[in-house]
């Protein structure tokens, strides 16, 4: 199966499992407009920012368990029970109760379309709440495209410090985001 | 944050976690060692272990558990992948039962009726109802705890293979110790005590395993 137009989601994840960065940035902007797709469908009262914060949390909870797919397996059913999951979860944080159906993901159609959440996201309001370090640190590489290196020699760090910290960083988003909301 | 900003933060992320069928095993031999250290220190081990090892019934007795535990381990960790399918688990989940089940009604259809009831009560219903959920506690928690590396989509079901592996490997480090060799008794008490344990594991799954 295609992505949008590009390669199939599971030779990029596969390639992104192997160290390749550029190969999981498009999947995870190939992935985006699907899960976006599913939650505008679903929470058409919620608003567009709302809608927004759920993809942005269901991107950092594929994000966290990329570890749990098999590099034999389709990447479809792995991605779409993620996204069923943590998008249901998600309505339920926020009192409503959807319901999602895998074929309904297969079915979805994607919205390319992303919210501006600049100042107002849920991640903003969480990023605020790491640890200085680790919340420049992932500011850094998100907003102004920052490298590691480039980190590393800014911070005074090593960089095997500077992905630790954003590894870190990046995982207490997505579990706070679980917790707060 | 836009999303385009956190999709170019998290692939700059290539710290990968450690699977959970590398992280499990370790969670539950060291739980397993340490409970089974703690309990034949105090406790002993049987001293007729070599003898009785050569009867059918206490060869069962020892290897029942560790099917069950095998076949739970393989199911758990499938459960741990979203959008996986049981494979050829969920049959290998039938083994133990059924190897209890034979050896139970081999025994009991040998026995007669007015001799059940002692068969199954046997000498030591309270010690074994007692260590058998007991040594699988820690091995429970550690296997949850273990299992939050992965990604359940299904936390109850998955919390019931974890207990349901935790019990039997607690079965598995008590069986040396008892006596009561009879089917007719561990067909009877180990698999209630190891469903106390199953049980256990699906009220906490829904807990722990949310992520």
């Amino acid at each position: 199966m295609k992505s949008a137009n590009g390669p199939p989601l599971d030779d990029l994840l596969r390639a992104a499992n192997h160290g390749d960065q550029r190969a999981y940035a498009s999947f995870l902007a190939a992935v985006a407009p699907i899960v976006r797709g599913i939650a505008r469908s679903r929470g058409s009262g919620l608003g567009p920012d709302a809608c927004e914060d759920i993809v942005q949390e269901t991107l950092l909870a594929i994000h966290q368990k990329r570890h749990t797919w098999r590099d034999d397996a389709p990447v479809r059913p792995w991605l779409y029970a993620i996204v069923r999951y943590k998008v249901v979860d998600a309505f339920r944080a926020r009192g409503r109760r959807v319901h999602v159906q895998i074929d309904d993901l297969a079915d979805v159609l994607p919205a390319e379309t992303a919210v501006d959440l600049t100042e107002r996201s849920d991640a903003e309001r969480v990023i605020a709440k790491l640890d200085p370090r680790s919340a420049r640190i992932v500011r850094a590489i998100g907003l102004e495209g920052a490298s590691i290196a480039e980190l590393a020699v800014t911070l005074e760090m090593t960089e095997t410090a500077v992905r630790v910290a954003l590894h870190r960083g990046l995982k207490k988003l997505a579990a706070m985001r679980e917790g707060m909301i | 944050m836009k999303t385009d900003e956190l999709i170019r933060a998290m692939s700059a992320d290539d710290i990968k976690e450690k699977p959970v069928r590398n992280v499990l095993p370790i969670a539950l031999a060291g739980a397993a060692a340490t409970a089974g250290l703690a309990f034949y220190a105090t406790m002993g081990i049987r001293p007729d272990l070599m003898a009785a090892l050569s009867q059918f019934p206490v060869l069962f007795k020892l290897t029942f558990p560790i099917m069950m535990a095998v076949a739970a381990f393989g199911a758990v960790v499938q459960l741990t992948r979203p959008g996986a399918r049981l494979d050829g688990w969920g049959l290998a989940l039938l083994i133990a039962p059924a190897v209890v089940a034979a050896s139970f009604w081999a025994t009991a259809l040998g026995t007669p009726l007015s001799g059940w009831a002692s068969a199954i009560t046997g000498d030591s219903v309270g010690v074994c109802m007692l260590f058998i959920p007991l040594i699988g506690t820690p091995i429970l928690f550690a296997t949850l705890f273990a299992l939050r590396r992965g990604a359940s989509t299904r936390p109850r079901l998955t919390g019931l293979m974890a207990g349901l592996l935790s019990g039997s490997a607690s079965a598995a480090v008590y069986a040396p110790y008892c006596t009561d060799d009879s089917p007719m008794f561990w067909g009877v008490w180990y698999v209630l005590a190891i469903g106390v344990v199953a049980v256990s594991g699906a009220l906490l799954g829904p807990r722990l395993l949310r992520w």
